[in-house]
């Protein structure tokens, strides 16, 4: 049994906005402050005006991002309010270290935008520096939150339910979630860069053809070793899930002639895919000294495709331990059954799961996912 | 009782004192920039119309600056909302889950209100000079559009718990305090859980029938015993362990023992929420209109005080001979009678319907508001104006010259908010009144006069906070009057609460982290908009 289709559809479209735009903007918030100190050092205007160009792309469509994650909640909230009930009760230094950190990265960010040029360039370098730090440690509380849904570590249910903070970040899927997450985000962001560099490359002349070029050799070299070091970790966070059988089972299983409850194994495939575009898209493009048309081709779908691994690994992750929110059948059947109820996605809503509500979802959804490719359009668009 | 004791009821007479705390600091931090994205965005929109009217460029420039001001501010107020969202799941997770389970259809709207002012709020700004400026105009709509309709969402759920639609206040003001009795909760029992319940056992609890169908009962049930069936029912108890098995039949009772009750509850809850129209339950909170109108008011006034203390420090700092006085002057001049009209209404109109509601729907919160007891002495009554406000007070609160206030003293002491309350919204009302006089003073000097006498710019420049603190004040007297309530008459604060709460220094230390957060935003854009 699986949760109702519609649920399970608009819980992945708006984890998946979400999710893409957060990496994308995770990566772009470390190059920046990068390029600033870079451009600073060696005087160069170049490579300051991109930067500026990037921060304003990634001011305005931070919130964006910020805005699809809290739908994700609300409509988990809507759809599954035991489970957000219970895991309010155990997860207050989880979520509320990537609650503190979320204030201080929209806040960060403020000041760094506002700021620029208006502040010493060592002050705002470190206000940079700060925003791309808090970055890295909003994922820190989420997570160990994931974590604890493919192995409840640190989960106590005597003298009542309560979480055991250091047991619970000692769960051995959580440093290597969280280590390929920001490797993947990174990488996925490089060639993003990749992407945008080339098609400016393209439309550009003289000595600018140029200094994109170096841009994209940059950010090749960058994307190559986070790609690279997201393999290794990934390849870690997949040995890791032997702790989590049924979950493990329903991703590799059919690979390794085990198949699990529910065969994933094609998702997985889909993904390494995907990956293997990605070293191809970055050997085409290490260390160029001219593009052929081939080579910019192969640049061109880099970003699209990093993002598009991004997607399929989540979706992979999400789906795969479905219909339990925590990933071990054995123990959620163990449990009260009133943390049973909670922790099945096929208990959802009643008063929620309804057409009606689906149809006004689709009207309201529809123009609001045109209005924000609008805006894309507009950022991106020259004067 | 003495101004310690005051605070000590408040903190200490109801549970989860530090909790309460850190979710006031919380809210309140997100509710100070939530009011300047509900209202600069607004008074952008409308000097940018001027603009296309008039062309001056002057009325553009205005536009501008007000734009970057909340477009700087709508992204913390998105993070500080995320933290507010997150600490109510953290720390109330049985009133969020409870939420999301019964009210969640406005919650769920409040996703493409946040989408749309996300999305127009940043086309506004960025795209200004891509699109003409009609198209601009209409963005400018859609943004404040998107953050009043976010507003009517989030206050909507606000507004049903403070009165829901099935809650019955028991207060007749013709027949006075002896009249009041606690509030009764109307609810819609599926007929399989009707069949078990002994009636005769109901009505000896005070439950009454009001009518039968083959699907359902209707029954009235007294609040202090749903306050107890919910602490129970999330507590986990089955139906063997709670009050709910001595209302049952002795022969349903065998069978229905060890069921959780928490399913009991839902089944009925659930059915009386369909009843109400589960859409709509919350839109039909009672008082929801005016508590929308007087919240989005507040917003308007404390933004467009905030807008005539800033330009009246900036023509504080600038020489006579300044090129850019002339805009300042105009600026100050729109903030200026924007300010007094938009508090004239607040005191006269919605403040007043506010007032009425919370008479007529909280008649306990309206006797703490009123210090209607012998515990304290009102500040009418320090004042020498006691007998004046029990006069007037009832015919304002009920149009009836012969109503009387309900007596704090007797409430049952369980039903009681805390009477701090009272202060707290008399400090209110005068501060409301103070920003009156602040208006007609910069009206008068703005429209009578050339130029402005420094000692009037200064109040000006004050203005700001005065009008932050009544709008806090404001919500302070609503949400500490809503205890001992988490939902008036159906959760109380103990049965929202964590199973695992904080300790109070990591409580502390987030409300102050969250608090440095907003001195520095403020610091920012002061320092953004006002360096040249």
């Amino acid at each position: 049994m699986q949760a109702p289709l519609p649920i399970s559809a608009l819980l992945s479209l708006s984890f998946g906005v979400h999710i893409v735009l957060v990496n994308l903007d995770m990566a772009i918030a470390t190059f920046i402050p990068l390029m600033e100190w870079l451009a600073r050092k060696k005087n160069d205007d170049f490579l300051m005006e991109r930067a500026k160009i990037l921060m304003r792309y990634y001011a305005s469509t931070y919130a964006i991002a910020g805005v699809f994650g809290t739908a994700f909640t609300v409509m988990l909230l809507s759809f599954y309010p035991q489970f957000i009930g219970l895991a309010g009760h155990l997860t207050w230094v989880p979520f509320g270290l990537a609650i503190l950190m979320i204030a201080l990265r929209f806040l960060t960010i403020v000041l760094y935008w506002y700021l620029w040029d208006r502040s010493p360039p060592q002050t705002h370098l470190a206000v940079g520096g700060l925003m791309a730090l808090s970055g890295y440690l909003i994922p820190f509380g989420f997570r160990a939150v994931f974590a604890f849904l493919n192995v409840p570590s640190g989960l106590h249910l005597e003298p009542k339910p309560y979480l055991d903070v250091v047991e619970a970040l000692m769960n051995p899927t959580f440093l290597p979630l969280y280590l390929k997450s920001v490797f993947g985000a990174l990488a996925a962001g490089s060639l993003m860069m990749v992407t945008v560099y080339i098609i400016r490359y393209e439309s550009s002349e003289g000595s600018l053809k140029g200094r994109y070029l170096e841009l994209v050799s940059r950010f090749a070299n960058y994307g190559f070793a986070s790609l690279a070091l997201m393999m290794f970790f990934g390849a870690w966070y997949s040995v890791s899930l032997i702790t989590t059988p049924y979950k493990f089972y329903n991703i590799f299983g059919s690979l390794i002639g085990k198949p699990g409850e529910i065969d994933f194994g094609w998702l997985f495939i889909v993904k390494m895919i995907l990956v293997l575009v990605q070293f191809i898209v970055l050997y085409q493009v290490f260390r160029p000294r001219e593009l052929t048309e081939t080579q910019i081709s192969w640049a061109k779908i880099g970003g699209p495709v990093a993002l598009a691994t991004v997607l399929v690994g989540e979706m992979l992750n999400m789906h795969s331990q479905l219909p339990y929110f925590v990933a071990q059948p054995e123990v959620v059947n163990s449990l009260p059954e009133i943390f049973k109820q909670a922790l099945l996605t096929t208990n959802a809503n009643t008063l929620a799961n309804l057409p009606e509500l689906y149809m006004i979802t689709t009207v309201f959804l529809i123009p609001l996912l045109a209005a924000v490719v609008a805006l894309f359009y507009l950022l991106l668009k020259e004067r | 009782m003495d101004p310690f004791g005051l605070i000590q009821q408040w903190f200490s007479g109801y549970p989860a004192g530090w909790e309460r705390l850190l979710s006031m600091i919380g809210i309140e931090v997100h509710w100070f920039i939530l009011q300047y994205v509900l209202g600069l965005s607004f008074l952008a929109v409308v000097t940018e119309a001027i603009w296309l009217r008039t062309r001056n460029d002057d009325w553009k420039r205005l536009s501008r600056t007000l734009a970057k001001a909340f477009v700087a501010v709508f992204a913390v107020g998105a993070a500080t909302g995320t933290a507010s969202e997150f600490g109510l799941v953290l720390l109330w997770p049985n009133l969020t889950e409870a939420a999301g389970r019964y009210i969640y259809f406005p919650l769920y709207m409040e996703i493409f209100a946040f989408l749309m002012e996300g999305i127009f709020i940043y086309m506004y700004f960025y795209a200004e000079d891509k699109v003409s400026p009609r198209t601009h105009l209409i963005i400018g709509i859609l943004a404040f559009v998107g953050a009043w309709y976010s507003g009517a969402m989030i206050l909507s759920v606000n507004s049903f718990m403070q009165a829901p639609v099935n809650v019955i206040a028991h207060y007749d003001p013709l027949a006075g305090p002896s009249s009041w009795a606690p509030p009764d909760v109307l609810l819609f029992v599926p007929a399989q859980i009707a069949q078990a319940l002994d009636v005769n056992k109901l009505a000896a609890v005070g439950a009454k029938v009001i009518s039968a169908t083959p699907e359902q009962v209707t029954v009235t049930l007294p609040s202090g015993l749903v306050r107890v069936l919910m602490r129970e029912a999330f507590a986990g108890k089955t139906i063997g362990e709670s009050t709910l098995a001595a209302v049952i039949k002795p022969e349903a009772l065998q069978s229905l023992s060890s069921v959780s009750l928490k399913t009991v509850i839902d089944a009925i809850v659930a059915n009386t929420v369909k009843n109400a129209g589960t859409f709509m339950i919350t839109f039909l909170s009672k008082g929801y209109l005016a508590t929308y109108v007087h919240a989005l008011g507040a917003a308007l006034t404390v933004s467009a005080f905030t807008l005539l203390g800033g330009y009246a420090l900036r023509l504080l700092k600038t020489s006579k001979d300044d090129r850019d006085r002339g805009y300042f002057l105009r600026a100050i001049k729109f903030a200026a009678a924007v300010a007094l009209i938009l508090i004239a209404i607040q005191g006269t109109g919605s403040g007043h319907a506010m007032g009425a509601a919370v008479a007529k729907y909280n008649p306990e919160k309206f006797a703490a508001m009123e210090a209607t007891t012998t515990q304290i002495t009102s500040l009418p009554g320090m004042l020498g104006m006691k007998q004046l406000v029990e006069q007037f007070m009832p015919l304002l609160a009920y149009g009836d010259p012969n109503a009387k206030l309900p007596s704090y003293d007797v409430i049952t002491i369980d039903y009681r908010p805390p009477l701090i309350i009272h202060y707290l919204y008399y400090t209110k009302i005068g501060l409301g009144v103070l920003l009156g006089l602040i208006g007609l003073l910069a009206v008068f000097y703005a429209f009578r006069r050339e130029e402005w006498p420094s000692w009037v710019l200064w109040i000006a420049v004050i203005s700001p906070a005065i009008a932050q603190i009544t709008s806090f004040l404001g919500w302070g007297v609503r949400e500490m009057g809503r205890k001992p309530w988490a939902i008036y008459g159906i959760m109380d604060v103990q049965t929202e609460l964590t199973i695992n709460p904080p300790p109070a220094w990591q409580l502390m230390g987030v409300a102050l982290y969250l608090s440095l957060i907003l001195v520095v935003l403020v610091l920012a854009v002061y320092w953004f908009l006002w360096r040249r």
